[in-house]
């Protein structure tokens, strides 16, 4: 390590690593130099020119936020000269930036209001026009909408280039840019172009002012008036850290809460505007019974008296347990506990939409590494995994491990995308990814690969043997893959010969914790022939939606008909509902408190933004209502339920509830590779393509994702992706409505001819209620047949 | 013995190539990569004493001795040909009647920094000078000056012309680069100092057209040659554009260190239309206006910085008492308005509030605070700014004031002009 610089600021000496920023070295002795433009995440532009230092010997200030210290050094930040150019940068700032505050979304959060206050002239002396920004002269505030949800107003921006350097560097778009110049330069989109990215709205919660603006949040409240509430998000398992932001019961936003281990104060699209999932106006607030196809509400007490009579009642072999993944460790816990000993011999199962082996422990799960380390690798190899659906934000440290010089491949049967971020794509066709598995690992003895480009094959060989540190992240599709046994013993058998860490990635939120606290006896598979198989007379289902889950919407149908009495603690009137008896409704993360465990296996807790309506259950609420009258042993709090796990769970050790330290389990060797022999896949004349599926970035992993209104707009319509050869032989162009035919049934939708999809294979993308991809499956690790015409 | 012009030479159709070598073209190209090493040549260019001469006067030797050795990186040579400055047409001329000169200029310093591609990033607007540059790089390529293993001396080098889109910042050297590098032109943070990372983050040296121009005399004739012509510490010829109120403008290539009375009496043909002089700007608009009563001033880098002046691009702009300084300030100031890129604040909006007082002014609806005002902005802006832009705008505004400020009092006062107090003000 290089030696250390020293220097001085405002007198005081520090010592910083050569290379730091006079701003970061500032910042070390607590010493705030102001900035608009200035985020150690982006490059420095050093264009707001509100960091302005005094350095002796230079004639002129000086950008602390671009400059670099240097040995000696002698900084002034409180000189005279650095007061007026600061007053000076805000008078200039001020002159062309409206005086809406009173209506601007950012007032009351605004760093130019507040560095105006602290910094700036109490007048300003600009007797001129302003410059007025008005695309259409009949739109109200002179906002324009530049994407779905990004709405732009140019009169407020100060033109710090955050949320173009964002678009940049962080989610890899070339959406955003500055245009025009001088005085008349403005942010905006290249004509024909919709700000719409996975990460979009960072670029509003950074920007400096409020022009920026999210459609859900905008005009909506004032920021003052919101409660913030640090909590963890939901609708994946990276776990980034959030605040909620409620008034009066109604979530108004989420917004980052800096975690430098995992998110680094970015969060992706989905976890932002899935916030109003809990608003959703269709959400069930009233416990309901089915009677004749419909919803019949009941009061909570009748609701609690009909649970009781019917379990009271039941045998253990007769009732099972299914627990949704983003439900608490805690909730997991306690709910499986209660199971187990109020009914000996019950089936306890998880829903997941993914066929993890149940045989292995939760904990070989997760990241093998932190993701720090991630970032910091040499080479990645993405088996199976389309990491900016299924891990978004980890997808960001893999964007930075690129920019940094690291490679990635993705072994995939379709084609993956990060932005701009390029990498090499090794393309098999659908269940083959195992055998160019097997082919990489045999390159390094020299042979010569079929599945893999000459030039592909020349570089993996060349990135392996220079590798130091080499990661395989594998993707949740790779257990549902026809072959997946055989894609996990190619995966073994590549890591011990290329000395790689293999990191096996569930995506959904909790799946990890719930598997480990719940202990499951059972597989959700399992679970789906027990019922068929009528020996099960009741059922819980512990929230999520299982019949969208499960990978064959016939079979859990059929199943869930079988029962005697389903309770399905829900959200909402979905599917399950609709097979189920009686309908509890249910307290969402949000409005939970507990834990998850995340992809690294990382403790971190949850804080409800609000206290629900008695109606709307916790899990924790309602076992413990029942434990009172069935008896079992009762908790008082979610920290008595953790203090329970901690002694039956030694992996908990010795942390406490809600502390914020940091908390990683290790992982655990364990991880179990089911057997298989290689499945021919070969699709029968009648169905000549394969059908695969993606839901898309924005529904993600979970089912409840389709019940925000912010990201069902965001999505867009389900389409059926074909590759354009096929597409061309068809007579399919672009936005032509296509039928496609399985064994299971039909459905009608919007075709895209996309080469990111094999010839010969189909991609059903996205999701929708009316068109739920399952329908089309035929359950785990079987491939899909399917035919398609034009309409 | 009266000096002779060496950038601009009094030679018919200099721009072909037998022409060119005939008057001893590439002579001093052959010479350097004979005579000289990288490293002798770049000690010579020191000891000439040369200064660039695209406005900041910089001396091009020492320019060169700061590229990293050994950084493994290639090293770049841009040529600036973006002559946007207002009051500025002699690197023009030097590409339209001169191209062989510019180009062997441009070989040998791509020869002294090691380089082996080097760019001229030109005017948008200059299409013919353009082409001749690409027809005098094609001539040279085909009589082995450029290309591969050049006269046989294991140098390659190749030129490539790349045209700006006409916008002032893009002289600015760091915003060249970023232009040229496919971005907008918007100046970067120094340092890192070009020589150390300038286009795609290598080594990079910018030299202006004229400065280039200097280096086939200098390495035929000497560093002391050169240096027995203009001033000690500004030595050389300078090509002084001569424009606005004179009998004959146009380009004069004179030792540094003429008198501008010389200049403008002598050489310029004096003030037209029988009118005095009544003040000179005399390094394009970006430098501070000096008053008629200067004119004895020695036109070199040292002599105008003591006059409070600078030699700049050696614009001389020359104003006749018949002129309204408060409209000629504004007209200078729009150009700076509509030329700021936008990107630091300073500049951004100082540029646009000075235009929109001065505006106002002119249009006779000043206000009496306006004048302290304008110059409290001009404080704000000076030394403030990424890039030396907003440093440009400030002196034409900050000294018409100074220097005028009963010509601005009177139109703020009575709504007319001081000079031209028939015409009224709206």
């Amino acid at each position: 390590m290089a030696d250390l610089v020293k220097l001085t600021i405002d007198g005081r000496e520090v010592e910083v690593e050569p290379g730091t920023l006079i701003l970061e070295a500032a910042r070390k002795l607590d010493i705030e130099i102001p900035t608009f433009c200035y985020d150690e995440r982006l490059r420095s532009v050093g264009a707001c020119r509100m960091c302005l230092v005094e350095v002796e010997k230079s004639p002129k200030l000086i950008a602390s936020c671009a400059t670099p210290v240097a040995p000696g050094m002698i900084v002034r930040t409180d000189s005279k000269r650095v007061v007026e150019a600061r007053k000076a940068v805000l008078e200039f700032l001020l002159i062309n930036h409206p005086l809406d505050c009173p209506t601007c979304d950012k007032g009351g959060e605004c760093p130019l209001q507040n560095l105006t206050y602290k910094y700036g002239p109490a007048m300003s002396r600009f007797g001129e026009d302003k410059i007025r920004f008005q695309e259409e002269t009949s739109l109200k505030f002179d906002d324009v909408r530049i994407g779905p949800e990004i709405w732009l107003n140019r009169n407020r921006c100060i033109i710090c280039f955050k949320c173009v350097r964002i678009a940049r560097e962080v989610a890899g778009g070339e959406d955003l840019g500055m245009f025009h110049r001088g005085a008349y330069a403005r942010i905006d989109i290249p004509a024909g172009i919709r700000y719409a990215n996975e990460f979009s709205g960072n670029t509003v919660e950074y920007c400096p002012v409020g022009a920026l603006m999210s459609d859900s949040f905008r005009y909506k409240i004032r920021t003052w008036l919101l409660d913030r509430t640090p909590s963890i998000c939901w609708l994946c398992s990276d776990g980034c850290n959030i605040t909620i932001e409620s008034n009066n019961g109604k979530i108004y936003r989420h917004q980052s809460r800096r975690n430098d281990k995992i998110d680094r104060g970015f969060l992706c699209d989905r976890g932002r505007y899935g916030f109003d999932i809990p608003n959703h106006p269709d959400r069930i607030r009233l416990p309901a019974v089915m009677k004749n196809g419909g919803m019949q509400v009941i009061a909570h007490d009748e609701m609690l008296a009909m649970v009781i009579h019917r379990l009271r009642e039941q045998k253990g072999e007769e009732t099972a347990l299914l627990l949704d993944t983003s439900i608490t460790n805690e909730e997991a816990y306690c709910a499986a506990e209660f199971f187990r000993e109020k009914f000996p011999g019950s089936s306890i199962a998880v829903a997941s939409k993914h066929n993890f082996p149940n045989s292995s422990s939760a904990l070989s799960l997760g990241l093998s590494v932190s993701m720090d380390e991630i970032q910091a690798a040499d080479l990645v190899l993405m088996v199976d995994c389309d990491i900016a659906v299924e891990h978004p934000i980890l997808g960001l440290r893999i964007r930075k491990m690129i920019s940094s010089g690291g490679r990635l491949y993705s072994i995939h049967h379709r084609s993956v995308s990060l932005g701009r971020f390029d990498f090499a794509k090794i393309r098999t066709p659908y269940g083959q990814e195992y055998q160019a598995l097997n082919q990489i690992r045999e390159l390094m003895s020299g042979k010569c690969p079929s599945l893999i480009g000459d030039a592909e094959a020349g570089d993996l060989t060349k990135d392996i043997k220079q590798a130091k540190n080499i990661h395989i992240l594998v993707g949740a599709e790779s257990f549902d893959l026809p072959n997946s046994g055989l894609l996990l013993q190619a995966i073994d058998s590549l890591a011990a010969a290329i000395k790689a860490k293999v990191s096996y990635l569930p995506d959904e939120t909790n799946y990890i914790g719930v598997s480990l606290c719940a202990q499951p006896n059972c597989s959700f598979e399992q679970l789906i022939a027990r019922l068929a198989d009528g020996k099960i007379k009741t059922l819980f289902i512990a929230g999520g939606n299982p019949v969208d889950i499960f990978p064959e919407r016939k079979r859990i149908i059929a199943a869930l008909r079988k029962l005697e009495y389903t309770i399905y603690w829900g959200a909402f009137g979905d599917a399950t509902a609709e097979s189920s008896t009686l309908i509890i409704p249910r307290a969402l993360p949000p409005e939970t408190t507990g834990s998850y465990l995340n992809i690294e296996r990382r403790l971190q807790f949850l804080t409800p933004a609000y206290k629900p309506p008695r109606e709307i259950n916790s899990l924790f609420r309602l076992i413990t209502e029942l434990k009172i009258e069935l008896g079992g042993r009762l908790y008082y709090s979610a920290a008595e339920v953790f203090d329970e796990m901690k002694r039956n769970l030694p992996p908990f050790g010795s942390f406490s509830f809600g502390a914020t330290d940091d908390f990683l389990i290790p992982l655990s060797k364990g991880f179990e590779m089911p057997a298989s022999a290689p499945c021919d896949i070969s699709p029968p004349k009648e169905f000549p393509f394969v059908l695969a599926f993606s839901t898309g970035f924005y529904y993600g992993v979970s089912g409840l994702t389709s019940c925000s209104n912010t990201l069902n707009k965001l999505a867009g319509v389900q389409r059926l992706l074909v590759n354009p050869v096929d597409a061309n032989r068809l007579g399919i162009t672009n936005g032509d409505r296509v039928k496609l035919k399985t064994a299971a049934g039909e459905g009608e939708f919007e075709s895209l001819s996309d080469d990111s999809v094999n010839p010969g294979e189909l991609v059903l993308w996205g999701y929708s209620m009316a068109n739920p991809p399952n329908f089309f499956m035929n359950g785990w690790n079987k491939a899909v047949y399917a035919a398609i015409e034009k309409i | 013995m009266s000096f002779q012009p060496f950038l601009l030479r009094a030679i018919e159709d200099d721009d072909r190539f037998d022409v060119y070598v005939k008057h001893g073209g590439y002579s001093a190209l052959r010479k350097a990569l004979k005579e000289f090493s990288p490293e002798s040549l770049t000690e010579e260019v020191i000891n000439s004493g040369l200064r660039g001469r695209g406005g900041a006067g910089f001396p091009t030797g020492r320019k060169w001795s700061f590229i990293p050795k050994n950084s493994g990186k290639p090293v770049y040579l841009c040529v600036n040909a973006d002559e946007s400055e207002p009051g500025t047409f002699k690197d023009r001329e030097l590409m339209l009647k001169h191209p062989h000169l510019v180009i062997e200029g441009t070989i040998i310093s791509a020869y002294a920094i090691k380089c082996n591609h080097a760019f001229i990033y030109i005017r948008g607007e200059f299409a013919e000078e353009a082409r001749r540059l690409q027809k005098a790089i094609a001539e040279a390529s085909a009589h082995g000056f450029l290309g591969e293993n050049i006269l046989g001396s294991g140098f390659n080098l190749r030129i490539t012309i790349y045209r700006g889109g006409g916008a002032y910042i893009c002289g600015e050297e760091t915003s060249l680069m970023t232009s040229l590098e496919g971005g907008p032109g918007y100046p970067r943070v120094k340092p890192p100092f070009p020589a150390v990372s300038g286009l795609y983050g290598c080594p990079t040296i910018i030299n202006n057209v004229e400065t280039l121009s200097n280096l086939p005399a200098i390495v035929n004739n000497g560093a002391d040659w050169f240096k027995s012509i203009g001033t000690p510490r500004s030595p050389g010829s300078k090509i002084f554009c001569v424009s606005g109120h004179v009998v004959r403008p146009g380009n004069y290539e004179l030792p540094m260190g003429i008198s501008l009375r010389e200049l403008l009496y002598e050489h310029a043909g004096g003030i037209a239309n029988d009118r005095n002089l009544k003040a000179v700007i005399p390094g394009g608009s970006s430098v501070p206006i000096l008053t008629a009563d200067k004119i004895d001033v020695r036109m070199d880098f040292e002599s105008l910085a003591e006059a409070g002046s600078m030699l700049g691009s050696a614009g001389v702009i020359v104003i006749d008492d018949a002129t309204c300084i408060v409209r000629a300030a504004y007209i200078i100031s729009r150009f700076y308005q509509h030329e700021s890129c936008g990107q630091c604040t300073p500049c951004r909006q100082g540029t646009l509030w000075m235009d929109r007082i001065l505006h106002r002014i002119e249009h006779g609806r000043g206000r009496s605070e306006d004048l302290d005002l304008l110059l409290d902005i001009c404080d704000n802006i000076e030394g403030n700014t990424i890039c030396p832009l907003g440093d440009a705008a400030v002196p034409s505004v900050r000294t018409s004031i100074k220097l005028f400020r009963e010509e601005y009092e009177y139109h703020i006062k009575h709504k007319k002009c001081l000079v031209d107090p028939v015409k009224r003000l709206s």
